[in-house]
């Protein structure tokens, strides 16, 4: 095969050698389509791969002109002429290498090379299937647009476009590995974006070395600072009015192809524990429903062990009548409660997974074994105490209410430690274990941003964090995510408070 | 691999520290109340009524009630193992009950002591003093609207203490009182036993037993003891007690219901709920060696029932009259009632100290003056400041001529 950058002054060479590169005899999706110029009287070839173009422009907008057009007037190269003359499609650049003709053919475009001529020209064809916009699968809100990203990165730049029309919002294409094969976007509002950042993103997506990859999931884990942390540090969405949101406020967005969402870097905890419906709803019942939000994180994180805690080691601090009743329902229960907690955090966790892996058409069965199994059957069975049912299903009701599947994954694990530590040494246990957690988050940092910014370290902000002014305070941009640009409109004049 | 000898060094040490006092709660039995009577010899009889956690069925009993010689009520808790698998915890304790005859004896303070020491044991413990023994209190006693023991005290305390006709005795106040040794401390005062023949009385001048019931728990607690210095000196009646709450520099009652002689005709009765919304205003000079004291206790009246169908509702004359006879009534008992504590107990149940104290720079000043001494010769000033604050729903009383149809 060889790397060769020069192109052969014979086609048939060209031709040949394209063939090699793809095995085209074996690999019957490369195709290679035999053209006569009758205006310059040139053959003509016209490389691409089938299933990555769209047949109907393939046809339309270059072998139909190439084979109608009777009379050229220029006076340059044939590709010059080509171009500028016969070919009717929106997006045609010209290839000086050989090697660039197999990149352009991999991105789906078609490569046409005329007789004696060293160089060829690609033109934008790409056509792959994919969904239609469909509605958000687990970012849903009951007000506000319903639409997601879908597994086309274009569709998905087209997404965020649609909501910010601005002629600084800039959509920079990288590519990626080894064989530059993978193209990572990487969309940002110039002006708002602090330049370190961008020079950091940039870094970091060009560090990565691998052959291809294959999403924006995979690509958070190569760019993500600290892999061995439950701590999430990018933040993954799939709705393209949070993205938007965000580049407005000079974070990053990143958009591939193949994943029907995109990463926003660099994220603090307030977007993890956010949604898009804080801002749609009114005031009041936007933040409500973050106060509901922030109550579950912390019930979920903690109800299992405050439980184990209090029964086995501060019995005092139940009233007595809830002491008795509990004492009652143990009394024929076999297990020490902490086992029984096990148990039942185990049998939730199994029906979480096979709810997800479970094929859609026997869906429903799951609820009604969950509920079962969990609910009735172990309790009159003596395995577990009602109790514990309650315990089990108002944290697995909690963990649900956080928005953000990685979050969501950090809270449901780092429950097991607090179980641990509330198991062996009580409320001291959960109370030191809750500070070094505390301890922990408030020295990550997302691209040099602290996890707990603005409140600790303290900046001044719009204050948008565990709740939200009403939206005409909010008139300051993040400082910590850049400090460009900080002010999105005046300062509110009248009955402001800031 | 260093890592990992340091991951398991720290599970170990989190397993070492941790675990050794886990209990489960059903390995454990709760005990609700705790009875100590003395009994002749060197030795005390301590009884435990210890909580079924099983719901009480047709065969289950709520509680089992335990009494056991020991040395102190504490460390009866290690003896009674020959009874209850379970190990004794004090964590739910609701009331500590002794008898009379305990009370009134000279170590009975000492006895009371590891109270204060043990963690389990919480300070907001109501004191409960009986006219029996402790352990038949705690025997007879057969709430019959709370299937559970605990509900009984819970409620119990929290009900009386809203009506006046008892004290907020818990062991806090207890030792608080006793520590400052200014004043005597009242503890709540209940028997089982009826006397005989009950006690003709008004509705709130009975000690616990006279009170006449029928049917029902036989539970009686009105009134209080009064403890001075450590030890139970008399008991007060549940009007006594009112007074003495309602006295009080801070708000003691919230309400409580009381009755009246009519001035105009003095067959009848007129009934009124009181209200004190705030504490009395105690004005304390301590110059003299003698204390001169100044109370003003402002009330407020809400009149529930006039019997005699005369209308001081709409006659505003004979409001005026209403006021200042209950003003005067009021007053007359109270000042009967402070007589009775500075000649019989030398000492007052009221609270005064704490204003009395204010007037001191020190505290080393306060104690020298010796305020439990000298307030047996003070010079004491009531002044009862009624409002009459409504006459409920019915404004001018029923035409009886109306209603019996002449």
């Amino acid at each position: 095969m060889g790397n060769r950058c020069e192109f052969y002054k014979n086609l048939n060479e060209n031709v040949e050698f394209l063939n090699r590169v793809f095995s085209a005899p074996l690999n019957t999706d490369f195709k290679v389509r035999y053209v006569y110029l009758t205006s310059i009287k040139c053959d003509v070839a016209i490389f691409y791969l089938s299933g990555m173009v769209n047949f109907e422009s393939l046809e339309t907008t270059i072998i139909r002109p190439l084979i109608d057009k009777k009379a050229v007037s220029g006076k340059d190269s044939l590709s010059e002429v080509v171009q500028k003359e016969v070919l009717v499609n929106k997006d045609v650049r010209k290839i000086d290498c050989l090697d660039d003709v197999k990149i352009e053919i991999l991105r789906g475009n078609t490569v046409i090379i005329l007789d004696k001529e060293t160089s060829g020209l690609s033109i934008t064809t790409t056509g792959f299937e994919h969904r239609g916009v469909e509605k958000p699968q687990s970012e849903n809100v009951l007000k506000g647009p319903m639409e997601s990203f879908v597994e086309s990165g274009f569709i998905n730049r087209s997404l965020i476009r649609k909501q910010i029309h601005n002629e600084h919002l800039i959509t920079e294409s990288l590519t990626v590995g080894v064989k530059k094969s993978a193209v990572v976007s990487m969309m940002y509002i110039n002006g708002i974006v602090s330049q370190e950042l961008v020079e950091k993103v940039k870094e970091r997506i060009n560090e990565i070395n691998v052959d291809c990859l294959q999403g924006v999931s995979i690509l958070e884990q190569h760019i993500e600072e600290r892999p061995y942390s439950l701590l999430p540090s990018i933040l993954y969405t799939e709705r393209p009015d949070r993205a938007a949101a965000f580049l407005q406020e000079g974070h990053i967005v990143l958009i591939m192809d193949n994943s029907p969402a995109c990463l926003v870097v660099p994220v603090t905890v307030w977007s993890f524990f956010h949604t898009a419906e804080d801002y749609y709803q009114r005031w009041a019942f936007g933040n409500f429903i973050r106060c509901v939000r922030l109550l579950a994180i912390f019930v979920a994180l903690l109800v299992p062990s405050l439980y184990i805690a209090i029964t086995n080691f501060h019995v005092e601090m139940i009233p007595a009548d809830l002491v008795l009743s509990i004492a009652a329902t143990r009394e024929r229960v076999p297990f020490p409660s902490i086992v029984e907690v096990i148990i039942m955090e185990m049998a939730f966790e199994l029906l979480r997974e096979a709810g997800i892996r479970i094929p859609s058409a026997i869906g429903p069965t799951i609820g009604i074994v969950g509920a079962l199994i969990l609910g009735q059957a172990a309790v009159e069975a003596n395995i577990i105490s009602p109790i514990l049912v309650i315990v089990v299903a108002i944290t697995g009701l909690a963990s649900f209410a956080i928005p953000d599947i990685s979050f969501s994954f950090f809270v449901r694990l780092l429950r097991f430690i607090f179980l641990f530590f509330g198991a062996t040494m009580g409320l001291f246990g959960i109370a030191a274990c809750l500070t070094v957690l505390i301890a922990y988050c408030s020295t990550a940092k997302s691209f040099e941003v602290p996890f707990f910014a603005p409140i600790s370290p303290h900046y001044r902000s719009s204050k948008d964090t565990i709740i939200r002014p009403p939206l005409w305070k909010m008139w300051l941009r993040p400082f910590y995510v850049s400090r460009e640009n900080i002010k999105r409109k005046t300062r509110p004049e009248g009955n402001s408070s800031q | 691999m260093k890592k990992s000898l340091l991951v398991i060094h720290i599970i170990v040490l989190v397993f070492m520290a941790g675990c050794w006092d886990r209990n489960e709660l059903d390995e454990l039995a709760y005990v609700i109340a705790i009875g100590i009577d003395a009994i002749e010899e060197d030795g005390f009889v301590v009884t435990y009524q210890i909580a079924n956690p099983e719901e009480a069925g047709e065969d289950d009993v709520a509680s089992e009630i335990i009494s056991i010689h020991a040395p102190d009520f504490l460390s009866a808790r290690d003896l009674v193992v020959a009874f209850v698998t379970r190990e004794v915890v004090f964590t739910h304790t609701k009331v500590l009950i002794v008898s009379e005859a305990f009370a009134r004896r000279d170590e009975f303070l000492n006895f009371m002591k590891p109270a204060i020491r043990e963690r389990q044991l919480s300070r907001k413990i109501n004191l409960i003093v009986s006219k029996e023994r402790a352990s038949d209190f705690i025997r007879n006693n057969k709430p019959t609207l709370e299937t559970r023991p605990h509900k009984f005290f819970e409620l119990m305390t929290d009900r009386w203490e809203n009506t006046g006709l008892v004290p907020d005795s818990t062991l806090h106040s207890l030792f608080h009182r006793m520590e400052e040794d200014s004043g005597v401390f009242l503890a709540t005062y209940s028997s089982t036993v009826q006397v005989e023949g009950g006690r003709e009385g008004k509705e709130d001048d009975h000690i616990p037993g006279e009170v006449n019931i029928q049917g029902g728990n036989p539970t009686q607690t009105i009134g209080s003891a009064v403890i001075k210095e450590g030890k139970m000196i008399a008991s007060l009646t549940g009007e006594e007690t009112r007074f003495s709450l309602l006295l009080r520099p801070e708000k003691g009652i919230e309400k409580m219901i009381a009755t009246y002689p009519d001035p105009l005709e003095e067959k009848y009765r007129i009934t009124a709920r009181l209200l004190a919304e705030e504490g009395s205003q105690v004005h304390v000079n301590t110059k003299n060696r003698a204390p001169t004291i100044h109370v003003k206790v402002p009330v407020k009246l809400e009149i529930l029932s006039i019997e005699s169908n005369i209308d001081y509702v709409e006659d505003l004359e004979k409001q005026h009259l209403l006021k200042n006879h209950i003003k005067t009534l009021i007053e007359d008992k109270l000042n009967t009632f402070i007589k009775r504590t500075q000649e019989e107990f030398r000492a007052e149940p009221f609270r005064w100290s704490l204003r009395a104290r204010r007037t001191f720079l020190t505290n080393k000043q306060f104690e020298e003056y010796r305020w439990m001494d000298n307030y047996s010769f003070a010079e004491i000033h009531i002044e009862v400041d009624i409002e009459l604050k409504e006459f409920g729903k019915q404004l001018a009383p029923t035409d009886m001529k109306q209603v019996k149809g002449d």
